[in-house]
Protein backbone atom coordinates (compact mmCIF):
# COMPACT_ATOMS: atom_id res chain seq x y z
CA UNK A 1 0.00 0.00 0.00
CA UNK A 2 2.76 2.57 1.20
CA UNK A 3 4.75 1.43 -1.75
CA UNK A 4 1.83 2.07 -4.42
CA UNK A 5 1.13 5.30 -2.63
CA UNK A 6 4.62 6.62 -3.21
CA UNK A 7 4.82 5.06 -6.77
CA UNK A 8 1.36 7.35 -7.26
CA UNK A 9 3.16 10.35 -5.83
CA UNK A 10 5.85 10.36 -7.75
CA UNK A 11 4.86 9.10 -11.20
CA UNK A 12 1.78 10.14 -11.38
CA UNK A 13 1.04 13.24 -9.60
CA UNK A 14 3.27 15.39 -12.01
CA UNK A 15 0.84 14.43 -15.06
CA UNK A 16 -2.06 15.30 -13.10
CA UNK A 17 -0.37 18.43 -12.40
CA UNK A 18 -0.03 19.41 -15.60
CA UNK A 19 -3.08 18.30 -16.71
CA UNK A 20 -4.36 20.76 -14.34
CA UNK A 21 -2.01 23.58 -15.35
CA UNK A 22 -2.10 22.98 -18.68
CA UNK A 23 -2.34 26.34 -19.83
CA UNK A 24 -5.13 25.67 -22.64
CA UNK A 25 -7.14 23.17 -20.66
CA UNK A 26 -7.70 25.95 -18.03
CA UNK A 27 -8.75 28.85 -20.46
CA UNK A 28 -11.08 26.38 -21.65
CA UNK A 29 -12.48 25.18 -18.18
CA UNK A 30 -12.74 28.52 -17.38
CA UNK A 31 -14.24 29.75 -20.74
CA UNK A 32 -16.87 27.04 -20.31
CA UNK A 33 -17.54 27.60 -16.22
CA UNK A 34 -18.65 31.22 -18.10
CA UNK A 35 -21.27 30.00 -19.92
CA UNK A 36 -22.77 28.17 -17.24
CA UNK A 37 -24.78 30.88 -16.33
CA UNK A 38 -26.23 31.44 -19.75
CA UNK A 39 -27.15 27.60 -19.71
CA UNK A 40 -29.03 27.88 -16.22
CA UNK A 41 -31.21 30.46 -17.56
CA UNK A 42 -31.39 29.01 -20.84
CA UNK A 43 -32.62 25.91 -19.11
CA UNK A 44 -35.32 27.76 -16.75
CA UNK A 45 -36.99 29.12 -19.93
CA UNK A 46 -36.76 25.57 -21.41
CA UNK A 47 -38.48 24.04 -18.65
CA UNK A 48 -40.92 26.86 -18.20
CA UNK A 49 -41.90 26.42 -22.26
CA UNK A 50 -42.12 22.71 -22.06
CA UNK A 51 -43.82 22.29 -18.31
CA UNK A 52 -44.06 18.25 -17.21
CA UNK A 53 -47.66 18.56 -16.51
CA UNK A 54 -50.24 17.97 -19.22
CA UNK A 55 -52.47 20.74 -17.89
CA UNK A 56 -50.27 23.50 -17.45
CA UNK A 57 -47.99 22.24 -20.90
CA UNK A 58 -51.91 22.82 -22.62
CA UNK A 59 -51.99 26.41 -20.85
CA UNK A 60 -48.31 27.31 -21.66
CA UNK A 61 -48.35 25.99 -25.68
CA UNK A 62 -49.44 29.25 -27.42
CA UNK A 63 -46.50 31.52 -25.26
CA UNK A 64 -43.96 28.45 -26.16
CA UNK A 65 -42.68 30.21 -29.05
CA UNK A 66 -42.13 33.50 -27.40
CA UNK A 67 -40.17 31.57 -24.34
CA UNK A 68 -37.72 29.87 -26.54
CA UNK A 69 -36.22 32.90 -28.05
CA UNK A 70 -34.46 33.52 -24.98
CA UNK A 71 -33.22 29.27 -25.18
CA UNK A 72 -32.44 30.97 -28.92
CA UNK A 73 -29.89 33.67 -27.41
CA UNK A 74 -28.63 31.11 -24.55
CA UNK A 75 -28.13 27.95 -25.92
CA UNK A 76 -27.62 28.05 -29.88
CA UNK A 77 -25.01 30.82 -29.58
CA UNK A 78 -22.72 29.31 -26.64
CA UNK A 79 -20.49 28.80 -29.43
CA UNK A 80 -19.85 32.56 -29.49
CA UNK A 81 -19.69 32.70 -25.98
CA UNK A 82 -17.15 30.50 -25.90
CA UNK A 83 -15.04 32.40 -28.79
CA UNK A 84 -14.71 35.15 -26.60
CA UNK A 85 -14.89 33.05 -22.88
CA UNK A 86 -11.66 31.38 -23.84
CA UNK A 87 -9.72 33.63 -25.88
CA UNK A 88 -10.15 36.11 -22.78
CA UNK A 89 -9.21 33.79 -20.19
CA UNK A 90 -6.17 32.76 -22.51
CA UNK A 91 -4.67 36.38 -22.41
CA UNK A 92 -5.30 36.78 -19.41
CA UNK A 93 -2.75 33.69 -18.02
CA UNK A 94 -0.65 35.65 -20.83
CA UNK A 95 -1.48 39.04 -19.14
CA UNK A 96 -2.00 40.19 -22.80
CA UNK A 97 -4.66 42.56 -23.43
CA UNK A 98 -8.11 40.19 -23.53
CA UNK A 99 -10.40 42.49 -24.50
CA UNK A 100 -8.70 42.41 -28.16
CA UNK A 101 -7.97 38.69 -27.93
CA UNK A 102 -12.00 38.61 -27.09
CA UNK A 103 -12.71 40.41 -29.51
CA UNK A 104 -10.92 39.10 -32.46
CA UNK A 105 -11.86 35.68 -31.28
CA UNK A 106 -15.19 36.06 -32.09
CA UNK A 107 -14.92 37.87 -35.39
CA UNK A 108 -12.35 34.84 -36.43
CA UNK A 109 -14.98 32.09 -35.75
CA UNK A 110 -17.75 34.14 -37.47
CA UNK A 111 -15.21 34.54 -40.28
CA UNK A 112 -14.33 30.88 -40.56
CA UNK A 113 -18.07 29.71 -39.98
CA UNK A 114 -20.33 32.27 -42.51
CA UNK A 115 -19.13 30.92 -45.82
CA UNK A 116 -19.68 27.49 -44.33
CA UNK A 117 -23.46 27.97 -44.54
CA UNK A 118 -25.50 29.12 -47.77
CA UNK A 119 -27.74 31.28 -44.69
CA UNK A 120 -27.28 32.32 -41.71
CA UNK A 121 -27.21 28.91 -39.58
CA UNK A 122 -28.06 29.63 -35.94
CA UNK A 123 -26.81 26.15 -35.44
CA UNK A 124 -23.63 26.56 -36.51
CA UNK A 125 -23.17 29.20 -33.53
CA UNK A 126 -24.06 26.99 -30.61
CA UNK A 127 -23.42 23.16 -30.00
CA UNK A 128 -22.00 22.83 -33.98
CA UNK A 129 -19.34 25.77 -33.25
CA UNK A 130 -18.32 25.30 -30.40
CA UNK A 131 -14.86 23.06 -30.48
CA UNK A 132 -14.46 25.40 -33.64
CA UNK A 133 -14.76 27.82 -31.33
CA UNK A 134 -11.95 26.61 -28.85
CA UNK A 135 -9.37 26.32 -31.79
CA UNK A 136 -10.26 29.32 -33.16
CA UNK A 137 -9.69 31.07 -29.66
CA UNK A 138 -6.59 29.36 -28.79
CA UNK A 139 -5.03 29.85 -32.21
CA UNK A 140 -5.71 34.05 -32.12
CA UNK A 141 -4.11 34.14 -28.57
CA UNK A 142 -1.20 32.42 -29.45
CA UNK A 143 -0.39 34.40 -32.85
CA UNK A 144 -0.93 37.53 -31.45
CA UNK A 145 1.18 36.45 -28.58
CA UNK A 146 4.21 35.43 -30.71
CA UNK A 147 3.90 38.63 -32.69
CA UNK A 148 3.81 40.56 -29.29
CA UNK A 149 6.91 38.05 -28.25
CA UNK A 150 8.91 39.66 -31.66
CA UNK A 151 7.69 42.80 -31.64
CA UNK A 152 5.65 42.97 -34.54
CA UNK A 153 3.38 45.70 -33.84
CA UNK A 154 3.02 49.34 -34.35
CA UNK A 155 4.92 51.28 -31.35
CA UNK A 156 3.67 54.62 -30.75
CA UNK A 157 5.91 57.14 -29.80
CA UNK A 158 6.41 58.44 -25.78
CA UNK A 159 3.96 61.16 -24.77
CA UNK A 160 0.91 58.67 -26.69
CA UNK A 161 -1.73 58.46 -23.87
CA UNK A 162 -1.45 54.83 -23.07
CA UNK A 163 -5.02 54.08 -23.79
CA UNK A 164 -4.53 54.99 -27.38
CA UNK A 165 -1.47 52.99 -28.10
CA UNK A 166 -3.31 50.29 -26.75
CA UNK A 167 -5.92 50.32 -29.04
CA UNK A 168 -3.07 50.75 -31.70
CA UNK A 169 -0.77 47.80 -30.21
CA UNK A 170 -3.73 45.55 -31.53
CA UNK A 171 -4.04 46.25 -34.57
CA UNK A 172 -1.42 44.88 -36.17
CA UNK A 173 -1.81 41.49 -34.59
CA UNK A 174 -5.71 41.91 -35.01
CA UNK A 175 -5.01 42.36 -39.00
CA UNK A 176 -2.65 39.43 -38.61
CA UNK A 177 -5.16 36.98 -37.08
CA UNK A 178 -8.28 37.80 -39.52
CA UNK A 179 -5.77 37.90 -42.67
CA UNK A 180 -4.67 34.25 -41.99
CA UNK A 181 -8.18 32.96 -41.22
CA UNK A 182 -9.47 34.71 -44.13
CA UNK A 183 -6.91 33.67 -45.98
CA UNK A 184 -7.14 29.74 -44.64
CA UNK A 185 -10.96 29.66 -45.48
CA UNK A 186 -10.87 31.20 -48.88
CA UNK A 187 -8.10 28.29 -49.44
CA UNK A 188 -10.11 25.38 -48.03
CA UNK A 189 -12.86 26.47 -49.51
CA UNK A 190 -11.74 26.54 -53.35
CA UNK A 191 -10.12 23.15 -52.69
CA UNK A 192 -11.64 21.19 -50.49
CA UNK A 193 -15.58 23.00 -50.60
CA UNK A 194 -15.49 23.34 -46.67
CA UNK A 195 -14.99 26.31 -44.62
CA UNK A 196 -12.15 26.53 -41.39
CA UNK A 197 -15.48 25.16 -39.85
CA UNK A 198 -16.56 22.18 -41.57
CA UNK A 199 -13.19 20.91 -41.63
CA UNK A 200 -12.58 20.89 -37.78
CA UNK A 201 -15.87 19.57 -37.76
CA UNK A 202 -14.89 16.81 -39.87
CA UNK A 203 -11.78 16.24 -38.36
CA UNK A 204 -12.35 17.20 -34.23
CA UNK A 205 -16.09 17.53 -33.64
CA UNK A 206 -17.56 14.50 -34.83
CA UNK A 207 -14.73 12.17 -33.53
CA UNK A 208 -14.99 13.55 -30.14
CA UNK A 209 -18.22 13.77 -29.99
CA UNK A 210 -19.19 10.39 -30.99
CA UNK A 211 -16.17 9.55 -28.44
CA UNK A 212 -17.82 10.99 -25.34
CA UNK A 213 -21.64 9.44 -26.31
CA UNK A 214 -19.73 5.84 -26.69
CA UNK A 215 -20.69 3.98 -23.32
CA UNK A 216 -16.98 2.19 -23.19
CA UNK A 217 -15.21 5.98 -23.10
CA UNK A 218 -18.16 6.83 -20.23
CA UNK A 219 -17.29 4.30 -18.15
CA UNK A 220 -13.81 4.35 -18.45
CA UNK A 221 -13.97 8.11 -17.76
CA UNK A 222 -15.78 7.38 -14.45
CA UNK A 223 -13.72 4.68 -13.59
CA UNK A 224 -10.83 6.50 -13.76
CA UNK A 225 -12.12 9.62 -11.87
CA UNK A 226 -13.12 7.35 -9.34
CA UNK A 227 -9.59 6.02 -8.86
CA UNK A 228 -8.13 9.25 -8.31
CA UNK A 229 -10.34 9.73 -5.86
CA UNK A 230 -9.33 6.98 -4.03
CA UNK A 231 -6.00 8.23 -3.37
CA UNK A 232 -7.42 11.69 -2.48
CA UNK A 233 -7.10 13.28 -5.68
CA UNK A 234 -10.26 15.17 -7.14
CA UNK A 235 -10.72 12.92 -10.01
CA UNK A 236 -13.52 14.54 -11.77
CA UNK A 237 -11.97 17.55 -11.85
CA UNK A 238 -9.29 16.14 -13.62
CA UNK A 239 -11.20 14.22 -15.84
CA UNK A 240 -13.92 16.91 -16.45
CA UNK A 241 -11.24 19.27 -17.87
CA UNK A 242 -11.27 16.57 -20.58
CA UNK A 243 -14.56 15.44 -20.59
CA UNK A 244 -16.61 18.42 -20.03
CA UNK A 245 -16.53 20.21 -22.89
CA UNK A 246 -17.48 17.15 -24.69
CA UNK A 247 -20.75 16.35 -22.75
CA UNK A 248 -21.41 19.95 -22.30
CA UNK A 249 -21.86 20.06 -26.22
CA UNK A 250 -23.87 16.62 -26.27
CA UNK A 251 -25.92 17.97 -23.32
CA UNK A 252 -26.68 21.17 -25.87
CA UNK A 253 -27.07 19.46 -28.95
CA UNK A 254 -30.31 17.89 -26.92
CA UNK A 255 -31.40 21.05 -25.38
CA UNK A 256 -31.64 22.38 -29.09
CA UNK A 257 -33.45 19.82 -30.29
CA UNK A 258 -35.70 19.77 -27.27
CA UNK A 259 -36.81 23.98 -28.43
CA UNK A 260 -36.96 22.78 -32.15
CA UNK A 261 -39.34 19.80 -31.04
CA UNK A 262 -37.28 17.41 -32.62
CA UNK A 263 -36.16 14.05 -31.42
CA UNK A 264 -33.53 14.71 -28.64
CA UNK A 265 -30.30 12.76 -30.37
CA UNK A 266 -27.87 12.48 -27.25
CA UNK A 267 -28.14 9.52 -24.09
CA UNK A 268 -24.75 10.09 -22.72
CA UNK A 269 -24.50 13.82 -21.80
CA UNK A 270 -23.23 15.95 -18.61
CA UNK A 271 -26.74 15.30 -16.86
CA UNK A 272 -26.24 11.67 -17.31
CA UNK A 273 -23.39 11.90 -15.35
CA UNK A 274 -24.33 14.71 -13.04
CA UNK A 275 -27.98 13.82 -12.39
CA UNK A 276 -28.10 10.26 -12.91
CA UNK A 277 -24.47 8.60 -12.30
CA UNK A 278 -22.94 10.55 -9.47
CA UNK A 279 -25.99 10.99 -6.89
CA UNK A 280 -24.78 12.48 -3.58
CA UNK A 281 -21.59 13.69 -5.12
CA UNK A 282 -18.64 11.26 -6.69
CA UNK A 283 -19.10 7.40 -5.95
CA UNK A 284 -22.57 7.89 -5.99
CA UNK A 285 -22.36 8.56 -1.93
CA UNK A 286 -25.95 9.70 -1.45
CA UNK A 287 -26.53 6.13 -0.56
CA UNK A 288 -23.79 5.50 1.44
CA UNK A 289 -24.68 8.85 3.31
CA UNK A 290 -27.60 7.46 4.34
CA UNK A 291 -26.65 4.22 5.44
CA UNK A 292 -24.31 5.72 7.45
CA UNK A 293 -26.62 7.93 9.14
CA UNK A 294 -29.16 4.99 9.52
CA UNK A 295 -27.69 1.67 10.22
CA UNK A 296 -24.05 2.37 11.88
CA UNK A 297 -22.76 0.84 15.43
CA UNK A 298 -19.46 2.59 15.33
CA UNK A 299 -19.25 5.98 17.40
CA UNK A 300 -16.92 7.21 14.39
CA UNK A 301 -18.79 6.36 11.75
CA UNK A 302 -22.49 7.12 13.30
CA UNK A 303 -20.68 10.92 14.19
CA UNK A 304 -19.50 10.86 10.44
CA UNK A 305 -23.03 10.24 9.15
CA UNK A 306 -24.73 12.84 10.81
CA UNK A 307 -22.13 15.40 9.58
CA UNK A 308 -22.24 14.03 6.12
CA UNK A 309 -25.68 13.65 5.46
CA UNK A 310 -26.67 17.63 4.73
CA UNK A 311 -24.44 18.29 2.44
CA UNK A 312 -24.66 14.42 0.44
CA UNK A 313 -28.03 15.75 -0.21
CA UNK A 314 -26.53 18.67 -2.39
CA UNK A 315 -23.85 16.33 -3.84
CA UNK A 316 -21.33 17.17 -1.60
CA UNK A 317 -19.11 14.81 -0.11
CA UNK A 318 -15.88 15.16 0.46
CA UNK A 319 -16.66 14.66 4.12
CA UNK A 320 -17.16 10.84 3.49
CA UNK A 321 -14.50 10.81 1.18
CA UNK A 322 -11.97 12.38 3.75
CA UNK A 323 -13.57 11.37 6.85
CA UNK A 324 -14.34 7.66 6.47
CA UNK A 325 -12.00 8.01 4.88
CA UNK A 326 -12.15 6.59 1.25
CA UNK A 327 -9.29 8.04 0.55
CA UNK A 328 -6.15 5.15 1.40
CA UNK A 329 -8.96 2.41 2.32
CA UNK A 330 -8.82 -0.30 0.12
CA UNK A 331 -12.18 -1.96 1.35
CA UNK A 332 -14.40 0.90 0.38
CA UNK A 333 -12.58 1.37 -3.17
CA UNK A 334 -14.65 -1.70 -4.67
CA UNK A 335 -18.08 -0.22 -3.85
CA UNK A 336 -16.88 3.64 -4.44
CA UNK A 337 -15.84 2.35 -7.86
CA UNK A 338 -18.26 0.00 -8.90
CA UNK A 339 -22.02 1.43 -7.39
CA UNK A 340 -21.61 4.52 -10.47
CA UNK A 341 -20.01 2.13 -12.79
CA UNK A 342 -23.12 0.15 -12.42
CA UNK A 343 -25.59 3.58 -12.65
CA UNK A 344 -24.01 3.84 -15.92
CA UNK A 345 -24.75 1.28 -17.61
CA UNK A 346 -27.94 1.19 -15.92
CA UNK A 347 -28.67 4.84 -17.18
CA UNK A 348 -27.70 3.45 -20.81
CA UNK A 349 -30.26 0.91 -20.50
CA UNK A 350 -33.33 3.35 -19.41
CA UNK A 351 -32.40 6.39 -21.99
CA UNK A 352 -31.34 3.81 -24.95
CA UNK A 353 -34.25 2.14 -24.59
CA UNK A 354 -36.91 4.74 -23.94
CA UNK A 355 -37.98 3.80 -20.58
CA UNK A 356 -37.21 7.45 -19.76
CA UNK A 357 -36.74 10.25 -21.21
CA UNK A 358 -33.65 11.95 -22.15
CA UNK A 359 -32.02 14.99 -20.47
CA UNK A 360 -32.20 18.77 -21.93
CA UNK A 361 -32.37 20.90 -18.97
CA UNK A 362 -29.33 22.02 -17.33
CA UNK A 363 -29.53 22.46 -13.41
CA UNK A 364 -26.60 23.59 -10.73
CA UNK A 365 -24.66 20.30 -9.88
CA UNK A 366 -25.69 20.81 -6.41
CA UNK A 367 -29.47 20.22 -6.96
CA UNK A 368 -30.81 17.30 -4.96
CA UNK A 369 -30.97 14.12 -6.56
CA UNK A 370 -34.80 12.92 -7.38
CA UNK A 371 -35.62 16.55 -7.60
CA UNK A 372 -32.70 17.12 -10.43
CA UNK A 373 -33.67 14.02 -12.25
CA UNK A 374 -37.84 15.31 -13.41
CA UNK A 375 -36.07 18.89 -13.61
CA UNK A 376 -33.78 18.41 -16.58
CA UNK A 377 -35.63 15.65 -18.37
CA UNK A 378 -39.20 17.16 -17.55
CA UNK A 379 -40.26 12.82 -17.28
CA UNK A 380 -41.10 11.54 -13.42
CA UNK A 381 -39.80 8.25 -14.67
CA UNK A 382 -36.04 9.92 -14.13
CA UNK A 383 -36.79 10.59 -10.96
CA UNK A 384 -37.78 7.00 -10.52
CA UNK A 385 -34.40 5.88 -12.34
CA UNK A 386 -32.46 7.90 -9.64
CA UNK A 387 -34.08 5.99 -7.17
CA UNK A 388 -33.61 3.19 -8.73
CA UNK A 389 -30.10 3.99 -9.40
CA UNK A 390 -29.68 5.41 -5.42
CA UNK A 391 -31.12 1.90 -4.41
CA UNK A 392 -28.10 -0.26 -6.37
CA UNK A 393 -25.73 1.79 -5.18
CA UNK A 394 -27.16 1.11 -1.52
CA UNK A 395 -26.96 -2.72 -2.53
CA UNK A 396 -23.01 -1.98 -3.33
CA UNK A 397 -21.94 0.03 -0.31
CA UNK A 398 -23.94 -2.11 2.33
CA UNK A 399 -21.80 -5.60 2.96
CA UNK A 400 -18.31 -3.35 2.50
CA UNK A 401 -19.86 -0.72 4.94
CA UNK A 402 -20.63 -3.65 7.52
CA UNK A 403 -17.68 -5.14 7.22
CA UNK A 404 -15.79 -1.79 8.57
CA UNK A 405 -18.32 -0.92 10.53
CA UNK A 406 -17.76 -4.31 12.13
CA UNK A 407 -14.56 -3.51 12.43
CA UNK A 408 -14.29 -0.25 14.20
CA UNK A 409 -16.79 -1.29 17.06
CA UNK A 410 -14.22 -3.75 17.91
CA UNK A 411 -11.55 -0.96 17.41
CA UNK A 412 -13.40 1.18 19.75
CA UNK A 413 -14.07 -1.28 22.10
CA UNK A 414 -10.65 -2.62 22.32
CA UNK A 415 -10.33 1.03 22.84
CA UNK A 416 -12.38 1.63 25.94
CA UNK A 417 -11.19 -1.86 27.42
CA UNK A 418 -7.92 -0.05 27.12
CA UNK A 419 -9.12 2.55 29.36
CA UNK A 420 -10.70 0.28 31.89
CA UNK A 421 -7.37 -1.10 31.91
CA UNK A 422 -9.23 -4.88 31.36
CA UNK A 423 -7.02 -8.07 31.03
CA UNK A 424 -4.26 -8.11 28.59
CA UNK A 425 -4.89 -11.10 26.71
CA UNK A 426 -8.94 -10.43 25.74
CA UNK A 427 -7.56 -7.19 24.56
CA UNK A 428 -4.92 -8.78 22.25
CA UNK A 429 -7.55 -11.06 20.63
CA UNK A 430 -9.74 -8.36 19.95
CA UNK A 431 -6.92 -6.27 18.23
CA UNK A 432 -6.04 -9.55 15.92
CA UNK A 433 -9.55 -9.50 15.10
CA UNK A 434 -9.90 -6.18 13.94
CA UNK A 435 -6.87 -6.07 12.12
CA UNK A 436 -7.75 -9.21 10.44
CA UNK A 437 -11.25 -7.74 9.31
CA UNK A 438 -9.10 -4.51 8.30
CA UNK B 1 -5.47 37.82 10.03
CA UNK B 2 -7.37 36.72 6.43
CA UNK B 3 -7.17 33.12 5.73
CA UNK B 4 -8.61 31.61 1.96
CA UNK B 5 -9.64 28.02 1.70
CA UNK B 6 -9.64 26.81 -1.80
CA UNK B 7 -10.86 23.37 -3.64
CA UNK B 8 -12.43 22.67 -6.77
CA UNK B 9 -15.54 24.62 -6.27
CA UNK B 10 -15.13 25.72 -3.38
CA UNK B 11 -18.19 24.51 -1.83
CA UNK B 12 -16.57 21.52 0.21
CA UNK B 13 -14.19 24.06 1.69
CA UNK B 14 -16.63 26.41 2.63
CA UNK B 15 -17.97 23.98 5.16
CA UNK B 16 -14.82 23.89 6.73
CA UNK B 17 -14.60 27.91 7.03
CA UNK B 18 -17.46 27.70 8.95
CA UNK B 19 -16.40 25.71 11.77
CA UNK B 20 -13.13 27.36 11.88
CA UNK B 21 -14.62 30.45 11.98
CA UNK B 22 -16.57 29.16 15.09
CA UNK B 23 -13.16 27.85 16.50
CA UNK B 24 -11.92 31.71 15.83
CA UNK B 25 -14.85 33.17 17.81
CA UNK B 26 -14.52 30.71 20.52
CA UNK B 27 -10.99 31.49 20.89
CA UNK B 28 -12.08 35.19 21.04
CA UNK B 29 -9.56 35.85 18.41
CA UNK B 30 -10.24 39.71 17.18
CA UNK B 31 -9.90 40.83 13.03
CA UNK B 32 -10.03 37.80 11.64
CA UNK B 33 -11.75 36.69 8.29
CA UNK B 34 -11.54 33.48 6.32
CA UNK B 35 -13.15 32.32 3.56
CA UNK B 36 -13.54 29.90 0.57
CA UNK B 37 -13.67 30.21 -3.16
CA UNK B 38 -12.61 28.17 -6.63
CA UNK B 39 -8.96 27.14 -7.11
CA UNK B 40 -9.56 29.30 -10.39
CA UNK B 41 -10.37 32.18 -8.38
CA UNK B 42 -7.96 32.31 -6.74
CA UNK B 43 -6.11 34.67 -8.53
CA UNK B 44 -8.88 37.51 -7.85
CA UNK B 45 -8.92 37.48 -4.40
CA UNK B 46 -5.59 36.41 -3.33
CA UNK B 47 -4.60 40.10 -2.40
CA UNK B 48 -7.25 39.78 0.06
CA UNK B 49 -6.14 37.28 2.00
CA UNK B 50 -2.07 36.08 4.23
CA UNK B 51 -2.65 32.48 3.79
CA UNK B 52 -4.02 30.47 0.80
CA UNK B 53 -4.85 26.72 2.36
CA UNK B 54 -5.61 24.12 -0.40
CA UNK B 55 -8.33 21.32 -0.06
CA UNK B 56 -6.35 18.08 -0.43
CA UNK B 57 -7.91 16.48 -3.28
CA UNK B 58 -6.40 19.43 -5.17
CA UNK B 59 -3.01 19.01 -3.69
CA UNK B 60 -2.15 18.52 -7.57
CA UNK B 61 -2.07 21.45 -8.19
CA UNK B 62 -0.31 23.16 -5.68
CA UNK B 63 2.20 24.72 -8.05
CA UNK B 64 -1.07 27.23 -9.63
CA UNK B 65 -1.16 28.35 -6.07
CA UNK B 66 2.50 28.43 -5.91
CA UNK B 67 2.79 31.01 -8.88
CA UNK B 68 0.33 33.34 -7.67
CA UNK B 69 1.44 33.11 -3.82
CA UNK B 70 5.25 33.13 -4.32
CA UNK B 71 5.17 36.71 -5.81
CA UNK B 72 2.76 38.46 -3.70
CA UNK B 73 4.65 36.60 -0.53
CA UNK B 74 1.44 34.99 0.56
CA UNK B 75 2.13 31.29 2.56
CA UNK B 76 0.00 28.44 1.08
CA UNK B 77 -0.28 24.88 2.44
CA UNK B 78 -1.80 21.92 1.48
CA UNK B 79 -4.88 21.30 4.45
CA UNK B 80 -3.78 17.30 6.34
CA UNK B 81 -6.35 14.90 5.01
CA UNK B 82 -7.82 13.48 8.04
CA UNK B 83 -8.27 17.23 9.61
CA UNK B 84 -10.20 17.79 6.35
CA UNK B 85 -12.41 14.61 6.38
CA UNK B 86 -13.54 15.42 9.95
CA UNK B 87 -14.17 19.25 9.12
CA UNK B 88 -11.34 19.62 12.16
CA UNK B 89 -11.82 23.65 12.41
CA UNK B 90 -9.21 23.37 15.27
CA UNK B 91 -6.83 22.17 13.97
CA UNK B 92 -6.89 23.77 10.40
CA UNK B 93 -7.02 27.05 12.32
CA UNK B 94 -3.91 25.97 14.02
CA UNK B 95 -2.12 25.26 11.28
CA UNK B 96 -2.67 28.52 9.59
CA UNK B 97 -2.01 30.18 12.90
CA UNK B 98 1.31 28.38 13.10
CA UNK B 99 2.45 29.51 8.95
CA UNK B 100 1.27 33.14 10.35
CA UNK B 101 3.66 33.04 12.79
Amino acid sequence: MEGLVRWLEKYFMPIASKIGQQRHLKALRDGIVAMIPLLLIGSFFLIVAFPPIPNLAAFVEPYAPSLLTVVNATFDILAIIVAFSTAFSLAASYKMDTLAAGLFSVSVFILATMPYADEFNLALLGSKGMFVAVILAIAVVEIQRMMIKKNIMINMPEGVPPEVARSFGALIPGFVVIGVVWLLNSILLGTTGLSIHGVINQVVTIPLLSLGGNIFATVLSIFFGQLLWCFGLHGTALVDSIMRPIWMTLSQQNAVAKAAGEVLPNVISQQFIETFVLIGGSGTTLALAVLLFTTVKSKQLKALGKMAIWPSIFNINEIIIFGMPIVMNPIMWIPFISAPVACVIITYFALTTGLVDRPYAYVPWTTPAFFSGFLVTGDWRASVLQLVNFFVALLVYYPFLKTLDNAKVLEEKGKSDDEKMEQGSNRKEKKSIALNLN
Amino acid sequence: MNIILVCASGMSTSLLVRKMIAEGEKRGLKEFNISACSIDELENHIDKFDVVLIGPQLRYRQQDVAELANPRSKKYAVIDLMSYGTMNGQKVLNQALEMLQ
